[in-house]
């Protein structure tokens, strides 16, 4: 039966693979060329490769919003005669405006804690978190932080949205990206304090604060991207309509100062030097229980998405260079993946060869559905969080004339890690800890031109949780080899193969060692590609 | 001790004197920090621990548009609470934190904001319980504030402050308490 339902899984994936791959085939621009240029990114070795198709950067992405062919421009549109452009148009980022992103932080608190209060219905009415009063307030800041009960997904992603929100209320406003990051952790304090009975939790603080700051920039950038002030018509209708979806404040704040009626030039920043999207289909077959007898196997569809944003290499300011990631997966949980990590600052060591960067990164990996039950506590689940800075040493050594090999090694320093606690369920519903922690990741590739042929990824993470029982810690490990060949110049297929595994000391109670294997077959393409 | 103290004092005042003529166009320095503290403490820990006296010895850097990065660290000694009667019980700490200030002004008078966060080094030879135990932890520590610098001269400031601290100590009685916080600043060259 498990066969069975293996190659049925199997099948569909690979047909749906295909079908998708094929009508994607079909709309690319036929004068495809892998150029040359240098990509290095290692992440490219467990996410997507980097395609880098054409020289001509617009080919094969004339349809889409705000980039045309025919102006032979690399980036933005000028549909309307350069004569009309308002370049005495002052951008309303050009100043700092604190009130009004204060202001938007009270309205994005506001929203939230209206709805819990007067919308929602409650069940029992004493449960209401949004009945504050001068009470709560005074019993939040005499007893401090706690660790709450929230699920993975609401305290990994939903909080970090909301921060990024935060954030985008100070980036949207005139302040960089360090003064921004004083809004989301301002912001994030505020709600803690003021919007809920609930005491304060730090783990909120962390992931809204410092994870909010990380997916802030990103769709600060993304959605700066998308717009385009030099296009007029239904051109600049969609491309504001889709900048405003992918940051909703900043679309609020070119709305009320008047920027999305204006025709100015587009900020330099705000095109980068090289981008990436790429997709991938493939399955998995994951075990779940972990107990090495690898019999209890899941076997998914997985579809994962990768975007690559600037070059590395003339990284200046914070998140001039970025990674994202995001995968979806048949099985439950079907949100499986999201991880982002962001150029902070570096140095170059010897140009072009070793680069010393400090990153800050963000990992979602919700990979097995936990399964509990009042007559066995044992954790059968999988799932790893960290919101976490990675200084790493960058290096390529040339093997050839255009094959090189490629290597990361960094120090995983977590703000706040979450990992399976075995022992550990919340009245709330939490089946996971939290805690700071520390760890070393490898990485090296082979890499020809654009594609990495062969990769080798390394993770660990000590992370001591916070939560009863107390004196728990886990050391976490993840281990991949990948291989994959492009079969053409925007296609290729692969394979990986791997482990999960996580060793976990109680001080009361039996320790735990789980084992993960993995194997993964994939079909990857270039959707688009800058 | 006393002579130190004051011949120290006497040396930064008259230094402060000689460059103050020399007024630059900023107030906003890198400096040297000293600050006298008290704190009060909230909660379930101010129950035992009411109140903590300390020391703070800092530097600032300054940075362009009103920022300042600061490093401290210091020596802070709890009290307990009038009827809390363990014996011979102490609780110390020694921060060791980083941080930043905003100023709203460039001026003599200068408002800001601060945050500073950071490990605790704590020292315990009773807990809260009133168990007799000596115990090192390393715990993390936060604060946030407003306060006020004023410019006596171009290079000696005095500062006052007051602070919100969530410190952690333990789950049931976080360190959390109002700090009030009253320091001379010596800003390094021109």
């Amino acid at each position: 039966m498990k066969i069975l339902y293996f190659s049925k899984t199997l099948f569909f994936s690979i047909l749906f693979s295909t079908l998708f791959l094929t009508t994607i085939s079909f709309a690319q621009n036929s004068s495809f060329d892998i150029s040359d240029k240098d990509y290095t990114q290692l992440e490219s070795s467990f996410y997507p490769s980097q395609y880098h198709l054409n020289n001509n950067p617009n080919s094969g992405y004339q349809n889409s919003l705000a980039f045309k062919n025919q102006l032979n421009q690399k980036w933005g549109s000028v549909n309307l005669p350069p004569e009309l452009l308002n370049d005495d148009f002052k951008p309303w980022e050009s100043e700092k405006h604190l009130w009004i992103g204060v202001t938007e932080i009270a309205i994005l608190e506001f929203i939230p804690w209206a709805l819990a209060k007067w919308i929602r219905t409650w069940e029992d009415p004493s449960k209401n978190w949004a009945n504050v009063s001068s009470e709560t307030w005074w019993r939040n800041f005499s007893n401090g932080f706690e660790y709450d009960g929230d699920n993975f997904t609401t305290n990994n992603f939903a909080h970090p949205y909301h921060g990024a929100l935060f954030f985008n209320a100070g980036r949207t406003n005139g302040y960089n990206f360090w003064e921004s990051s004083a809004f989301s952790l301002s912001g994030s304090a505020m709600w803690e304090y003021f919007g809920e009975t609930y005491r304060p939790a730090f783990n909120d603080w962390i992931y809204t604060g410092v994870g909010g700051a990380n997916l802030g920039e990103i769709i600060y950038r993304l959605s700066s991207m998308v717009t385009d002030n030099t296009a007029s018509g239904s051109d600049r209708v969609w491309s504001e309509i889709f900048g405003t979806l992918i940051n909703p404040v900043r679309g609020f704040n070119r709305a009320i100062s008047g920027e999305m009626g204006q025709n100015f030039p587009n900020p330099e920043w705000s095109r980068p030097d090289d981008f990436l999207i790429s997709f991938d289909a493939g399955t998995r077959s994951l075990d779940k229980d972990g107990d090495k007898s690898y019999t209890d196997k899941e076997v998914e569809g997985l579809f994962s998405f990768h975007l690559f944003y600037g070059d590395r290499y003339k990284a200046k300011k914070p998140f001039d260079y970025f990674t994202f990631n995001f995968a979806l997966a048949s099985g439950l949980p079907h949100f499986t993946t999201m991880n982002s990590s962001g150029y902070l600052f570096g140095f170059d060591l010897e140009k072009n060869r070793h680069q010393l960067n400090v990153n800050l990164d963000f990992n979602y990996d919700n990979l097995i559905k936990e399964e509990t039950s009042e007559t066995d506590t044992v954790y059968k689940g999988f799932l790893f969080g960290t919101t976490q800075i990675y200084p790493h040493l960058l290096s390529k050594f040339p093997i050839g004339e255009k094959t090189n090999i490629v290597t990361q090694v960094g120090i995983n320093a977590i703000l706040m890690g979450a990992t399976p606690n075995d022992y550990y369920v919340d009245v709330e519903g939490r089946v996971y800890d939290f805690g700071p922690g520390a760890g070393i990741r490898m990485i090296a590739a082979i890499q020809n031109g654009i594609w990495s042929y062969v990769s080798v990824y390394y993770y660990s993470a000590w992370l001591w949780t916070q939560s009863q029982p107390s004196d728990s810690k886990h050391h976490i490990h993840f281990l991949f080899v990948e291989a994959q060949y492009p079969f053409t110049k925007y296609f290729s297929a692969g394979f990986s193969a791997g482990v999960y595994w996580r060793n976990s000391y109680y001080e009361n109670f039996p320790d735990v060692n789980r084992n993960h294997p993995l194997v993964k077959i994939f079909f990857r393409t270039a959707l688009l590609d800058l | 001790m006393k002579k130190i103290i004051l011949t120290a004092i006497i040396f930064l005042i008259t230094g402060s004197f000689f460059t103050g003529f020399a007024q630059s166009e900023t107030y906003l320095k890198n400096r040297i920090l000293i600050e006298g503290l008290y704190i009060r403490n909230l909660g379930n820990f101010g129950d035992v621990c009411s109140n903590a006296t300390g020391l703070y010895i800092g530097y600032s850097i300054a940075f362009p548009e009103h920022n300042l990065i600061m490093i401290r660290t210091g020596l802070i000694s709890n009290k307990l609470k009038d009827e809390v009667t363990y014996e011979d019980a102490s609780l110390t700490m020694i921060p060791i934190e980083i941080g930043g200030r905003y100023y709203f002004f460039d001026d003599r008078f200068m408002p800001f904001i601060q945050f500073m966060n950071g490990l605790n080094l704590v020292f315990e030879n009773t807990n809260l319980e009133g168990e007799s135990e000596d115990k090192t932890m390393v715990k993390y520590a936060w604060q946030v504030g407003i306060g006020v610098t004023v410019n006596v001269m171009s290079n000696l400031s005095l500062d006052i402050g007051v602070n919100y601290q969530s410190n952690f100590y333990q789950h049931d009685a976080m360190n959390t308490g109002f700090e009030y916080a009253f320091g001379i600043g010596y800003a390094l060259g021109n």
